[in-house]
């Protein structure tokens, strides 16, 4: 039985992400619903979902993916071609002078402080994305070769390949006829030369003689076989990337048109699920492409969470924010302006206000247990700082990992790519097949810099991505006892060396929070405060919920109310809610969202809360 | 009263970025070393039981991140610190002049009653590494300690643990030394308050 739906998930998912026109009751709603319970692992289905979730291809305009697609792609190649460049003579000069010389301040003029400057995000970025995911050989693996992308072709073919200038229509031969990017990895060259060695010695192997070693050969590299920078001859490395390279260009692609975010640890942990997903696509069509498209995800991600990663924002106070990044030059100087703007008020979307959030939640579904922390003095700070920032990537297993994100972007995309407009968009294709009907907002072109943005509907809901605080609260109260029965260091060991594996239980507890909706009240509780409000005021609030759901008020309060209510029945029973049978609170079950095509009219009425009108 | 009761120490350890903070803390507490840590995202927490002077001690350790971005979650890190170390790499000079740095940033926010007798501890780690490629001399790191009211300094390899061992045990030691002259002044019925922003500047973290 469970295999029967399980094959009837995958051609469901088959048919809603594939190239065919939906029927019109397959909304993005839909499909949203669906993606919270998982994405199958099958085939090529989750790169698509999470392109999909993300506002990379617009859901309802089937018909305009390979040119949307394509588009992207040119665009990524151009800033490869304009940002990642060689180093010139004179920097190279440079660099060589300093490094003969103990005291580079010898060296000092405004171009060499600028290249330093700039040569010291590169290292950073350097020195983490070496340690990407370490537990998988993956990142330490060549990038495959495919003639189909500019920045995968080995150098050699590269150049007989190049005839394919005139970048115009994929009437040509499957090749890629994208512009040759003979300087892909300049940015790589720069660092060997900028630096006095290469400290792990990656750089130092032969050329294409990639292999799983990875950072472990470093033992070596350090004491000395890196042989003195030895490396710097090598390059570049003829036989492609690595595929933690690749994502070294993104992230340094993203912080140079980003430079009121530039780059954040951390970022590389995000990216690299992402990457990993869209690289092990077993269609060449779309491996080929991961760099290109695991940039755009990427960056729509960061749309989202931008603020995390704003020192500015950090604490609690400033004001509410709800500007998208852009890769456009065109929108730099905006960005800067905007995030300046942020400094001077009162803000409640940086990381301090998400934790907040999360305890404010906690508060609201287990006061015993928040009462407790509060009186151990464990302050969110110590753990979920970094649950938040990097989205549970360093809590769990990559498969985990993916699994809890399917949930995580099944809800913010409601914010990236609106449920609303891509309804009516979907409904604009469905009546005219035309392939520019349906753009709607949810994807447009910037005039400007002839970049594809990702924009729509961001900020249009109060609480964003809610659901993250959600699963972190679920982490919290499923190990509620041990919290109980522990002491301050104890509780934060188990906190930041999370015991739990099942993250089926523990995306079905999140969803049980996420039904109850964010936090109402308009009161900003801080952490201290919170203990105040004790838990007579969390059953008030749901009796309150309740009442009006029995009154039939409204289905968004009464759905809210009502999990509400069964969130603090089941507390204490520390049983995994993933799998419950319908029946008795059809509302929530999590099985609504797995049920195959027949039950989605249905399901459609009474699923999602609907908080907007 | 004192002698029974089991001492807890918080420990602090801060520095620039990939200086082998997370490094040093695991060869410390679990005796182990990998070139595969990550960046740490927050601070990462350990505890280890030490035997000082007779005395069963807890050592709470924070091992912080490096990046700049981070600081702002200092404030709830630092305070209430029994010692903090301070580390860099030997081999990257500029992650011993950002020592300066750090070491006002940890006094601005932790605010400990006396900040000039706070117990810091440095470290020079990385010593495994070839000598042509040191760029901070013993002489110049040891100047600056003495400089700054004779912290005590020791010269590390986290990745063949050497040193590791004994300058943790100097920092559970000055902590309790330190602990046990802040629970005289306590005795006294009404404590002098000593202001922390004696000396303390604040650092140029502003990054508009």
């Amino acid at each position: 039985m469970a295999d029967l739906r399980a094959g009837d998930r995958i051609a469901m998912f088959e048919l809603l992400v594939g190239a065919k026109h939906l029927p019109p009751e397959d909304t993005f709603d839909r499909f949203r619903r669906l993606c919270f319970a998982g994405i199958p692992d099958t085939a090529g289905i989750r790169q698509r979902a999470w392109m999909l979730l993300l506002g990379h291809l617009p859901f309802g305009d089937r018909a305009r993916w390979p040119a949307v697609l394509r588009e992207r792609r040119e665009v990524y190649f151009g800033f490869v071609g304009d940002l990642i460049t060689p180093p010139t003579e004179e920097e190279l000069a440079l660099c060589a002078a300093q490094l003969r010389d103990e005291s580079p301040t010898a060296q000092r003029n405004p171009k060499w402080d600028r290249y330093v400057e700039e040569m010291t995000l590169v290292d950073q970025i350097d020195m983490d994305v070496r340690r990407t995911l370490p537990d998988l050989s993956f990142f330490q693996m060549p990038v495959p070769p495919s003639a189909l992308s500019p920045l995968t072709v080995p150098a050699d073919v590269e150049v007989v390949d190049a005839d394919g200038a005139g970048a115009g229509d994929t009437s040509a031969p499957p090749t890629h006829g994208f512009q040759p990017l003979p300087g892909r990895r300049g940015l790589f060259d720069r660092i060997v030369a900028f630096k006095r060695d290469d400290d792990f010695g990656a750089r130092s192997r032969a050329s294409g003689k990639a292999t799983a070693r990875g950072t472990t050969s470093s033992a070596n590299g350090d004491g000395g076989g890196s042989g003195g920078g030895g490396g710097a001859g090598d390059s570049p490395r003829r036989g492609g990337d690595l595929h933690w390279e690749a994502i070294e260009r993104i992230l340094y692609i993203f912080a140079k048109l980003n430079p009121g975010i530039g780059y954040v640890q951390g970022m590389n942990e995000i990216l690299g699920p992402l990457y990993y997903v869209l690289a092990t696509n077993p269609a060449e069509e779309w491996r080929a492409h991961a760099e290109p498209d695991a940039f755009f995800l990427f960056t729509a991600l960061m749309s989202e969470f931008r603020d995390h990663f704003i020192r500015h924002l950090d604490n609690v106070a400033s004001p509410r924010y709800s500007k998208l990044s852009v890769p456009s030059t065109a929108s730099l100087e905006s960005l800067s302006m905007a995030a300046a703007d942020d400094a001077e008020h009162a803000n409640e979307t940086g990381i301090g206000e998400s934790m907040n959030r999360l305890m404010r939640k906690l508060a609201r579904v287990d006061p015993e247990l928040h009462q407790n922390l509060n009186h151990k003095r464990i302050s969110p700070v110590f753990f979920s700082f970094r649950w938040i920032s990097v989205l549970f990537t360093q809590e769990f297993p990559l498969p985990d990992v993916i699994r809890i994100w399917d949930a995580v972007f099944a809800d913010i995309a409601e914010d990236i790519v609106g449920a609303e407009s891509l309804q009516a968009e979907h409904l604009d294709s469905s009546l005219a097949l035309d392939g520019r009907a349906g753009a709607s907002g949810t994807a447009g072109v910037d005039d400007a810099a002839g970049m594809v943005l990702v924009a729509g509907g961001g900020g249009r809901r109060e609480h964003k991505f809610e659901f993250v605080i959600d699963f972190a609260c679920a982490m919290m109260t499923s190990v509620r006892r041990e919290l109980l029965e522990g002491a301050f260091g104890d509780n934060i060991k188990l906190l930041q060396q999370y015991p739990l594996q099942d993250v089926d239980a523990l995306v079905g507890k999140a969803w049980e929070y996420h039904v109850m909706g964010p936090d109402q009240g308009p009161q900003r509780l801080d952490f201290g405060d919170m203990i105040k409000r004790s838990s007579m005021q969390a059953f008030r609030r749901a009796a309150m919920g309740m009442s009006s759901a029995a009154m039939g008020v409204s289905s968004a309060a009464s759905i809210a109310s009502a999990g509400f209510g069964q969130a603090l029945r089941d507390r204490g029973t520390q049983e995994p809610q993933a799998e419950r049978e319908g029946g008795p609170r059809p509302v929530f079950d999590l099985g609504m969202f797995t049920r195959p095509f027949a039950g989605a009219k249905g399901g459609r009425r009474r699923g999602m809360r609907r908080r907007r009108p | 009263m004192r002698g029974g009761r089991k001492a807890l120490l918080k420990v602090i350890i801060l520095g620039d970025s990939g200086v082998g903070k997370t490094s040093l803390m695991n060869q410390y507490v679990n005796n182990k070393f990998s070139t595969q840590y990550k960046a740490t995202i927050g601070a990462d927490f350990l505890t280890k039981e030490v035997l000082v002077e007779e005395r069963s001690v807890t050592m709470q350790i924070w091992d912080t991140a490096g990046q700049e971005r981070f600081q702002s979650l200092g404030v709830a890190f630092y305070r209430g610190a029994d010692c903090c170390a301070l580390v860099y790499d030997v081999n990257n000079v500029k992650s011993f002049e950002n020592l300066d740095s750090w070491r006002d940033e940890f006094l601005l926010q932790a605010n400990p009653r006396d900040p000039e007798n706070f117990p810091f501890v440095v470290i020079g780690n990385k010593v495994d590494v070839e000598e042509s490629k040191r760029q901070v001399t013993q002489k110049r790191a040891m100047a600056w300690c003495q400089q700054k009211g004779n912290i005590p300094y020791f010269e590390t390899s986290a990745k063949e643990g050497i040193n590791v061992e004994q300058a943790f045990f100097t920092i559970a030691k000055n902590s309790l030394k330190q602990e046990a002259d802040v629970e005289l002044y306590s005795d006294f019925p009404d404590p002098i308050k000593i202001d922390g922003d004696t000396s303390v500047a604040k650092s140029a973290g502003c990054e508009c």
